[in-house]
């Protein structure tokens, strides 16, 4: 595997990981997927300490559509100078980073953190469904649409929001099926 | 690394404002010349010379490029010469080149001239209004000396204010800047503290850097940098080039003969190869790619970034 900056993984995806509040911001939403007080005692005091107006938005309990939904609606009424902070699980907070890039935020308008990484996010190619899933790059894990083995590559779609897993076998089902043909 | 040029014939001249002349150039034949992206400059010998503008026409197969040209009365003499030219005469060029090309993911564009800076910006304002994209101008000029206010204000109707005053323009700028919508890219170009202004005010209304597009040459000198070191390696010498010098110059006293033409960053001649040491690349030829590599550098305007560069010269 090449090491992560080479990847389009980002190491909050891998580590729980904060990233630092943008001081010059003009305007942010605090968007929290943990159902804690913890970004509210972290990075809300931060920003009322650098005196940057926020909005915190509880979206603990929303689903992937809801949450792309909510985030899009959001970036669509604000103005350039607006922070989008997303705190949270890793799934969550990349369908949040979707929603945004979407919507025209630029990476330098994301600021995460992510709680907790030990379940992902899973885009199956074979049958485009996503399972969150507790797994780790390189693990195989089964798909929760069409049950296929998942090897989980090291590729976050920005798009998705969503790491990539392809049949881990598929290459040495090929090779056996010529073996016993020939 | 001499480009390949362009012949053209000055087909027309007229005057867009007080000392800003608007040359119209054609292939001598007549022919399509090359197609450019919306933003891009040209690069004109001018008695032995070279000065960069911006093309302000139809980018798209185009049968004709223009220019607007500032006379500037204490330059190295390119503006005045190409003022002095009739239709009819032969200019040589290079073929036009990008370095301040617009953001297609742009929702909306925020245009930002100052002065003569405002040929870029009428580029950007063409291509937006030919693609349907939102946009807003701010043009600040000096009061009789606004250039092209008419045909911007043809492009985009009531959407391009020409401001003649500084209080005026600082005052709708600063009114603009935190009112623009997620997706917005703002594009500048102007005199050097114009622009500072003009970044500083975005950055603290809490732009990124990712979203603020600036133009920077031609009109103003660069500051003098801090003197750095140069070992050149082929020849085995070693010597200080102090502020306010450029290598190209250091090297010329040095007696070395730099091919060079523009000496302000935009021919590409005068370029060196670097061995070590980090560059401050201060032109507007080498690629984004090209500068981080720091394998060469343009001499005329570019300086070490640390105390020492070796050049294989
Ligand atoms: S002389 Fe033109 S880039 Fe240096």
């Amino acid at each position: 595997m090449p090491t992560l900056e080479q990847t389009s993984v980002p190491a909050w995806a891998v580590a729980t990981a904060g990233m630092p509040l943008d001081r010059v911001a003009a305007r942010a939403a605090l968007v929290t997927f943990a159902s804690d007080q913890e970004p509210r005692r972290t990075w809300g005091q931060e920003l009322d300490h650098a005196g940057i107006p926020y909005d915190l938005i509880d979206l603990s309990e929303a689903s992937k559509a809801d949450i792309r939904q909510a985030v899009g609606l959001l970036i669509d009424s604000a103005s350039v100078g607006f922070r989008l902070m997303l705190h949270g699980p890793l799934a969550p907070v990349l369908a949040a980073r979707a929603a945004a890039l979407e919507h025209s935020l630029l990476d330098e308008e994301i600021i995460v953190c992510t709680t907790e990484v030990s379940e992902i996010p899973l885009y199956c190619v074979h049958c485009t469904g996503e399972s969150v899933v507790r797994a780790a790059i390189d693990d195989v894990v089964t798909c929760l649409h069409c049950g296929t083995d998942l090897l989980v590559y090291y590729h976050v779609s920005r798009r998705q929001g969503s790491f990539l897993g392809f049949k881990h076998d598929a290459e040495a089902y090929e090779l056996t099926g010529a073996g016993e043909a020939a | 690394m001499s480009a390949p040029t362009l012949e053209l014939e000055i087909a027309d001249i007229t005057e867009s404002a007080p000392e800003v002349s608007t040359l119209t150039l054609k292939h001598p034949e007549g022919r399509v010349l090359p197609s450019f992206t919306p933003g891009s400059h040209l690069v004109l010998e001018c008695s032995g010379k070279a000065n960069a503008y911006s093309l302000i026409s139809d980018p798209v197969m185009p049968t004709s490029y223009q220019i607007s040209v500032l006379r500037i009365h204490e330059g190295s003499g390119g503006s005045r010469w190409l003022h002095e030219r009739q239709p009819g005469e032969r200019l040589t060029a290079r073929p036009p080149r990008s370095a301040f090309a617009p953001q297609l993911k742009a929702r909306k564009q925020l245009l930002i001239a100052g002065g003569i800076g405002v040929t870029p910006i009428f580029s950007h304002l063409r291509a937006a209004a030919a693609w349907g994209i939102p946009v807003e101008v701010l043009y600040a000029h000096r009061p009789g000396h606004g250039a092209h206010c008419d045909e911007l204000k043809t492009l985009a109707p009531g959407r391009v204010r020409c401001l003649d005053s500084r209080a005026e323009f600082a005052a709708a700028f600063a009114e603009a800047v935190i009112r623009q919508p997620i997706g917005t890219h703002l594009y500048c170009c102007g005199p050097e503290p114009f622009m500072d202004i003009v970044v500083g005010t975005a950055r603290g209304a809490g732009w990124p850097p990712g979203r603020i597009h600036t133009e920077r040459f031609g009109i103003d000198a660069l500051d003098p940098g801090d003197p750095f070191e140069v070992v050149l390696t082929e020849s085995n010498q070693k010597f200080t080039v102090p502020s306010g010098i450029s290598l190209l110059e250091a090297l010329e006293k040095k007696g070395f003969d730099i091919p060079n033409l523009c000496r302000q960053g935009v021919c590409g001649e005068c370029v060196l190869p670097v061995r070590t040491g980090a560059v401050l690349h201060r032109d507007h030829f080498l690629t984004e790619e090209e500068k981080e590599s720091d394998e060469q550098m343009m001499c005329c305007v570019s300086r070490a970034r640390e105390e020492e560069l070796e050049i294989a010269l």
